[in-house]
């Protein structure tokens, strides 16, 4: 099940939905939007192998999804 | 000539040697001292005729003995040097007294600063962030490295990281600021490099989102990242 995890002060915020469900991946679609509104930067991290990929465009098909807040100098 | 009597002789010129030396250098220093005081002109005047008279003796009789430099330059000397000395002993204690000054109020800032640091790194961590949220980040962290930082992390509590564009190698180590080195081809620091992201996140989704930002989006990390 697609996992969309939003890094927070939790430690991170877990969202899956179900592909097949339309108003589940309507949500998704619209959760992920918010973010990137937000600044976020979405990355796909499906292989597992702990290499990613940018998203730029909502994918219903991408299983696990983590949002990086935007960055700060230190 | 017996040794004795040589010995006897040359003591004796020894001793007369300093004697003379010494007179030389009581009349040298109370004339030095008429001139600067403005004793009158008479005194001045004998004091320096003894003086010099003593230095023709010395210089005749006993020119061993005595510095002659003095005589070159009397005048001079005692314009000049003494006033001068005074003057770059104490240009040399206030230029000491300053570096000093400035080197420990440049210590407190730093410490102060170092202090002011802590305390907002500690406030945050206590403030913010859990437990349980440091240890959900820890997991997310793991879950996101590949088997070889996973490895080097748990062994060593840093991961190497290839950056995206450039391809240089840069060193996260745990923790949330100021963490990150890049490294040069021989594995030494080349220089620190210091982002995170927004809202106070724990440490392990600190590190994961550096980790992606350098492999991902190095060029926005070089932009926004303080070097040190």
């Amino acid at each position: 099940m697609p996992t969309q995890i939003v890094m927070d002060r939790t430690g991170d915020s877990r969202f899956q939905f179900d592909a097949a469900t339309p108003a589940e991946v309507t949500d998704a679609e619209k959760r992920f939007n918010e973010m990137i509104g937000k600044g976020h930067f979405a990355v796909d991290m499906s292989r597992g192998d702990g290499t990613g990929k940018v998203i730029r465009k909502f994918d219903p098909a991408v299983e696990t999804t983590v949002f990086r807040p935007p960055l700060i100098g230190g | 000539m017996s040794d004795e009597f040589f010995i006897r002789q040359l003591w004796s010129q020894i001793a007369e040697d300093r004697a003379i030396e010494h007179q030389t250098r009581r009349y040298r220093e109370m004339y030095e001292q008429a001139a600067r005081c403005g004793a009158s002109p008479d005194l001045i005047r004998d004091l320096h005729r003894r003086w010099q008279e003593a230095e023709r003796h010395a210089r005749r009789y006993h020119n061993a003995a005595i510095d002659y430099s003095a005589l070159a330059d009397p005048w001079g000397e005692i314009r000049l040097t003494p006033r001068d000395d005074i003057r770059r002993e104490r240009e040399r204690a206030e230029a000491y007294e300053w570096v000093r000054t400035t080197a420990l109020y440049g210590q407190a800032v730093i410490r102060f600063g170092t202090v002011i640091g802590w305390g907002v790194d500690f406030a945050s961590e206590s403030l913010g962030i859990t437990p349980e949220a440091e240890e959900r980040g820890m997991v997310l962290l793991k879950e996101n490295l590949t088997p070889k930082q996973l490895k080097q992390y748990e062994e060593q509590k840093y991961f190497d990281v290839r950056g995206g564009q450039t391809g240089t190698t840069y060193r996260i180590h745990h923790g949330r600021q100021q963490n990150i080195y890049a490294l040069t081809m021989f594995g030494t620091k080349k220089f620190g490099l210091c982002f995170l992201p927004a809202g106070n996140l724990c440490h392990g989704d600190t590190m994961l989102a550096q980790k992606l930002t350098l492999e991902l989006q190095e060029d926005e990390a070089l932009r926004i990242g303080n070097r040190f």
